[in-house]
């Protein structure tokens, strides 16, 4: 039954050649019906109208964030016993960025005692070289490969400290890390993020994901921090509450974005998650547009799939702010960033198919195709509704760069307008891809 | 201390009527630019029939034929990218009513083959060639379209030719007394130098029809 309709489709495959899919009967079946209703949407009210009502969520939502903002006291935390620390290094193929990785997570300050667990995932590079020379830590081996969640694990099993500190083996956390985000560990509380940045910042890929990460580990953290709303322990470096951890389980292996579950399954446990922005991790970011769109895809489906999960939390005002409007918020945008694409199909179809028509028939009587060009170019003016989405994001990353002691200069001019303008079409394509591989259920690549 | 989900809304609501109000304006100023300046060139033609008016009591058809012929030129050349503005003015406005700039538009056009008509036949020596394309205003006609474009290409290679677009069957009697006189039954219709082409008709037919 399944076989029926088993094509690939070229489109997707430009983008990543190396990925085979295989589009299934109910996918066809779910994506004609959604076209179905968002045509006759569009033929109801017109298409700008829609568009102005996504625009006008999208500033609701981020009106929320600004006076939740502004809302926010100072918080002083002072500790006077310093827990002991298990920092878990996962490592998987990391031989490029290990070693530095290793002096970073050495440096890191900690007036208490401090110990580093590295464990490596059944690496084919020279990683388990490199790591043999490296004295004052705690090696495991894997011989199989279990994936990253399978990894940490293993690390907390072995784990003596009363708090867990996750390391990616890309990331570099600046020294005064661990004293910052301890002591914000306080008894309820059961784990710590920290400002996640972008260490390589040579491409202009990665200044414009420099920005990204500014702004929603800046801004955007902070805010659902003291909203209590967070919704993921960034996999680049977290502090847990070792005991918390254990009592849940730890890390869901089958999960393609552990970070994420592990923060959904810590809420439902009734445990708390608070941000520190004044700890800067900094860690690799994709260099390339295909890295980053496999790397998006995998984090919109696990957000899919954490969502499907988890879908008792959504309006559920038991999650406080959390059940009510981020989490069900972030969906409704994503649901709507995926619409969006239908809808611009949606209403284009008739136009599409009478331009074709158009042309054939012109193509018959005369071959002067430069009149089908028309003539003036204008712009709507419900543009006017993006203007002020964008306005918004400049707020935004104007507050993250304070939160970062960073300086906004102009010379920054350029990414964050193409983060402002273009970011958000990459990811309407990323939410797309995603959702169109996670109904289809493809494989999942990393 | 109100919640910051009343403030948001209420900054919504507030951006969402400025926005409104913004597009609003920008539109009915958009329509009005566009209004105006079918207005200037409907008024022209009006000032040039007093012509006509001053020949029939005056009798003096030599200096009345100069200032004619030169006023249809500039009235060709102003009208030129009129129809084209409408038109994406008409599909991109959300507000505001594009309705009269239409009809507007509709009656100088007729006012301007009126004068053509009247010089060739009184003057002669007037260089532009009418060309007449009849469309179903309410209608839905993918050949009439195609039609158009087909007019447009010839008018980008021909300077001399004028197409006046006539709809029948709405408020312009004189494009539906054209229709009759041409006995048009068929759409798209063109007639050039009095010669009718029923349907869709080729380029080159076309163009043979006016060199010839």
């Amino acid at each position: 039954m399944l076989l029926l309709v088993d094509c690939k489709t070229s489109v997707f495959n430009s983008l990543e050649s190396y990925f085979f899919m295989h589009i299934r009967p109910r996918t066809v079946i779910i994506f004609l019906l959604i076209l179905a209703v968002v045509f006759f949407c569009v033929k109801l009210i017109s298409l700008y109208w829609v568009v102005i009502f996504f625009n006008v969520i999208l500033l609701f939502i981020n009106s929320v964030f600004l006076f939740a903002y502004f809302e926010i006291k100072p918080k002083e935390h002072k500790l006077k016993n310093w827990p002991s620390v298990t920092i878990v290094v996962p490592n998987y193929n990391g031989a490029n960025n290990l070693v530095k990785c290793i002096e970073y997570v050495k440096n890191l300050e900690y007036a208490g005692k401090k110990e580093i667990i590295v464990v490596d995932d059944g690496s084919t590079d020279s990683s388990r070289k490199i790591l043999k020379r490296i004295s004052g830590i705690k090696l495991i081996l894997n011989k199989k490969n279990k994936g990253k969640a399978g990894v940490l694990n293993d690390g907390i099993a072995a784990a003596k400290g009363e708090i867990i500190v996750t390391i990616d083996s890309d990331t570099y956390p600046e020294p005064d890390c661990l004293t910052k985000m301890v002591p914000l560990l306080k008894p309820g509380v059961s784990a710590v993020t920290g400002f996640v940045r972008a260490s390589n910042t040579n491409g202009f890929v990665e200044k414009i994901q420099e920005i990204e990460y500014l702004v929603s580990f800046g801004f955007f953290q902070k805010v659902l921090s003291d909203l209590n709303a967070l919704m993921v322990t960034p996999g680049p470096m977290s502090v847990y509450d070792a005991k918390f951890l254990r009592k849940i389980g730890g890390f869901d292996e089958k999960n393609i974005t552990e970070d994420m579950e592990i923060a959904f399954r810590i809420r439902e446990n009734g445990g708390k998650m608070v941000t520190c922005t004044e700890a800067h991790i900094f860690t690799e970011v994709p260099t390339n547009i295909r890295h980053l769109f496999t790397q998006r895809v995998r984090w919109y489906r696990g957000k899919f799939m954490n969502t499907l999960k988890y879908n008792k939390m959504l309006f559920n005002p038991k999650y406080g702010d959390f059940g009510v409007f981020t989490f069900p918020f972030s969906v409704i945008m994503e649901w709507c960033v995926v619409l969006f694409l239908f809808i611009f199909v949606a209403g284009n179809i008739e136009n599409l198919f009478y331009y074709f028509t158009l042309v054939a028939s012109f193509l018959t009587v005369s071959n002067n195709i430069q009149v089908l060009v028309p003539a003036l170019f204008s712009l709507n003016s419900s543009i006017l509704f993006y203007v002020m989405g964008a306005c918004f994001y400049a707020i935004f990353i104007y507050y993250s760069h304070l939160l970062a002691n960073d300086k906004l200069s102009i010379k920054k001019l350029p990414e964050i307008t193409l983060f402002i303008m273009v970011f958000g079409v990459f990811l309407v394509l990323v939410f797309f891809t995603g959702f169109f591989k996670e109904i289809n259920k493809s494989d999942y690549v990393w | 201390m109100v919640n910051k989900y009343i403030k948001a809304i209420f900054l919504t609501s507030i951006l969402f009527l400025i926005g409104v109000s913004l597009m609003n304006f920008f539109d009915t100023s958009r329509i009005e630019n566009v209004s105006n300046e079918i207005e200037i060139v409907l008024l022209d033609s009006e000032a040039i029939q007093q012509l006509i008016f001053y020949e029939s009591i005056f009798e003096d058809s030599d200096s009345v034929c100069k200032i004619l012929s030169n006023r249809i030129d500039s009235q060709i050349e102003k009208t030129r990218t009129l129809l084209s503005e409408l038109e994406s003015t008409n599909a991109q406005v959300m507000f505001g009513d594009t309705r009269i700039p239409k009809l507007k538009y509709r009656i100088q056009n007729i006012q301007l083959y009126l004068l053509i008509e009247k010089a060739r036949k009184d003057c002669g020596g007037i260089s532009v060639i009418p060309v007449l394309y009849f469309f179903p205003e309410n209608e839905l006609c993918v050949d009439c379209v195609v039609q158009a474009k087909v007019l447009d290409s010839i008018v980008q290679q021909n300077s001399k030719l004028r197409v006046f677009a006539l709809p029948v069957g709405t408020d312009i009697p004189v494009a539906d007394a054209l229709a009759i006189k041409h006995s048009i039954s068929k759409y798209p219709s063109v007639v050039i130098e009095g010669k009718l082409f029923e349907g869709l008709v080729s380029e080159e037919v076309l163009k043979s029809a006016i060199s010839s």
